[in-house]
């Protein structure tokens, strides 16, 4: 413990004088640059000298855990009071002076100390250090009056002397905290400018397709990335976002994204790579951290996404046909939360002439403006709607121009991705043509309602001008595909829904059939049409010939229903 | 609407669309016709699997006495299903 060389000085008057000179001293060697180390123990040493004490120690407030803790003496085992615990805790919860002449004679003395150091405390003097606003900083404490106990006096001049040291404390742990701050900032500006190298720099240049990705990180934090790649003829789509702030989000981030590159470069398939990568996440990240990613790949031969969302989500799907916008959610729970040994299959959507598909971070939905109110999907969809006939670079810009707006001057709080892309729209309907027809029609499960469905789908054909050359396709594909509903899902009485829609050229048709198991058409083995009669039988013929006929073709399984589009136009067959 | 007759001995004629549920009223009538015939398809608009189905049944019940089916007057659109199916490997078929 420290303890102070001067002996009692006699004379009242000098000993004022010593006293002030002492205070000013330290005033002035605290005011030069220090570590708050070497500032305690100034301050330790000037109240152990101007008020004659032959020990003491010093505690600082550590706001963020609510605790007094000492910091001199430097103990092996250090101690920590709560606020309003024994004499040092009550003297900064009520920033008051506490003066006891006599230790063991107040029951609030701790008296734990003495015993575990050897030092027998008889007087005391406790005092608040109190930083501006009444800030609580610590408390300086002053043991053993030489000759006596504390007086009024001396509580008057620890005042002063705590009043000079609080303030300067408070400045250099600001100063302190401004330095690790700095430092926290730097190292997080660093991991950005390494994830930020990983985005690609150029989008894929695809046939009939347009694309445009916005990214406005916030500042120094969030983990957001995407990635937008040509592989193997597809377009491989990833955008994530790993939970958290600073740098470690930033680099799970950038772990995921090059893993799935490198393991769709190996040749992985969607599947595999979503499994392989999760089950790698969780072994990598701490069980509190998970990434959302919507991963999928664009075919801009068949016009299918086909896509799994680990908690990325709502996705975007504008149907030019309709004018309207769908929002799927995710498909699954975000990477790195448990370990999975299969996934299901996944989601496909058929991307239709003037069609827009946006993935798009929860920075954009979520951003709350001043008001408190978030951006929400509807504005979203309202914005999609004006730009449908615009470039996806005007898209984008829009969105980030319509959050601008939308904040009030509200911060942005997380960071913001954006992944446009629209198939080329006809070129026929380029001025501002109308939306394309649609008709829509439930069916009993009955192989009789076929007589009903020819009549309304050449019905809708004759009266919206559907070249009459690819009606007999479509109408045979319309049946192989009904009277397999109704065959192979007995168990349901759910209405089989047939949606048409002109689209350029021809249509496009949806069936959807509800509460039925996965049966995806095209994974019936194909048939051999070498074979001869004796070989041959007509089961899964329908759907051969189905495929051979239509131009594209999607299936999708979510939540029990099978959905399958396809669309017919007059080009020439691919036979 | 979907017409089946045999107006001579060895010839059916078939009119109008062919699909799931017309099937079953083409297959009895087909198998109620002895010998060898031709099906004069000209006035055939649609056919789908469930009427190609049909006609390999009746092909398999004339090959098992040395027979065959004969299709004629076949519409470019029918030719294209029975090319794709791989019929016109199995039966005779003659365009229109």
């Amino acid at each position: 413990m420290s303890s102070a060389s001067d002996a009692a000085l006699p004379n009242t008057s000098e000993l004022l004088h010593h006293r002030l000179l002492r205070i000013l001293e330290l005033t002035q060697k605290l005011a030069l640059p220090h570590d708050l180390s070497g500032m305690l123990e100034q301050v330790l040493e000037a109240g152990l000298d101007v008020l004659q004490a032959e020990s003491g120690s010093l505690w600082l407030y550590d706001a963020s855990n609510n605790v007094i803790n000492m910091r001199l003496p430097v103990l092996a085992s250090p101690i920590s009071v709560s606020v309003g615990q024994g004499l040092v805790g009550e003297c900064l919860a009520t920033n008051k002076v506490i003066n006891v002449p006599d230790c063991y004679a107040d029951p609030r003395f701790n008296s734990a100390v003495d015993k575990g150091t050897g030092f027998r405390t008889r007087s005391l003097l406790s005092v608040p250090l109190v930083g501006a606003d009444e800030a609580h900083i610590g408390v300086l404490q002053l043991l053993n009056k030489r000759g006596g106990a504390f007086d009024e006096a001396d509580e008057r001049i620890a005042v002063t002397l705590a009043a000079q040291s609080a303030v300067a404390l408070q400045r250099a742990q600001s100063v302190v905290a401004m330095l690790a701050k700095q430092r926290q900032d730097e190292e997080i500006a660093l991991a950005r400018d390494v994830q930020m190298s990983t985005l690609p720099e150029e989008l894929p240049a695809v046939r009939d397709y347009d694309f445009a990705v916005g990214f406005v990180p916030a500042d120094f934090t969030g983990g957001d990335l995407y990635d937008l790649v040509e592989i193997d003829g597809e377009v491989f789509i990833l955008v994530g976002d790993a939970t958290g702030h600073g740098i470690a989000p930033a680099l799970s981030a950038t772990q995921m994204q090059a893993m799935f590159r490198v393991a769709f470069r190996l040749g992985a398939s969607l599947d595999q790579a979503y499994i392989h990568v999760n089950n790698q996440m969780v072994e990598d990240l701490q069980d509190n951290k998970f990434l959302t990613a919507f991963i999928g790949f664009l075919n801009h031969e068949s016009h299918t996404l086909r896509y799994h969302s680990a908690g990325q989500g709502p996705l975007v799907h504008y149907r030019a046909a309709a004018n309207q916008c769908d929002f799927h959610p995710p498909t699954s729970f975000p990477v790195g939360v448990m370990e999975i040994d299969e996934v299901g299959p996944p989601r496909e959507i058929l991307l239709n002439q003037g069609d827009i598909f946006a993935v798009i971070s929860d920075g954009v939905f979520e951003y709350e403006n001043a008001a408190g109110e978030q951006f929400g999907e509807r504005r979203l969809a309202e914005l999609i709607q004006a730009f449908k006939g615009h470039s996806m670079d005007e898209l984008r810009g829009a969105i980030i121009d319509a959050l601008a707006e939308f904040a009030q001057g509200a911060d942005q709080l997380d960071d913001i991705t954006i992944v446009v892309m629209r198939r080329a729209p006809d070129p026929e309907r380029q001025d501002g043509a109308g939306p394309a027809m649609i008709m829509k029609l439930n069916c009993a499960r009955n192989i009789a309602e076929l007589e009903r469905i020819v009549a309304a789908t050449h019905a809708f054909c004759e009266e919206h001008g559907v070249v009459n050359e690819i009606w007999p396709d479509v109408d045979f594909a319309i049946e192989e595909l009904f009277v397999n509903m109704v065959k192979y899902n007995k168990d349901t009485v759910s209405e089989i829904e047939i949606s048409m829609t002109t689209v350029p050229g021809g249509v496009s048709v949806t069936l959807i059939d509800h509460n039925v198991d996965r049966f995806d058409p095209r994974e019936r083995a194909p048939v051999d049409v070498t074979l001869p009669a004796a070989q041959r039988n007509p089961g899964g013929l329908g759907v051969f010939l189905t495929l051979k006929l239509v131009d594209s073709f999607s299936y999708d399984y979510h939540d029990r229903t099978s959905t399958i589009t396809f669309s017919k136009c007059r080009e020439a067959r691919d036979v | 609407m979907f017409e089946i007759e045999s107006p001579v001995a060895g010839q059916v004629l078939m009119r109008g669309r062919l699909d799931a549920v017309q099937a079953p009223k083409a297959e009895a009538f087909l198998d109620a016709v002895k010998g060898e015939i031709v099906i004069d398809l000209s006035g055939l608009e649609y056919i789908s699997s469930a009427g190609l189905g049909v006609l390999l049944r009746k092909h398999k019940q004339l090959s098992t006495t040395g027979g065959a089916l004969q299709v004629v007057k076949v519409t470019p659109h029918i030719g294209d299903i029975f090319k794709y199916s791989g019929f016109d490997r199995l039966f005779k078929i003659e365009k229109a």
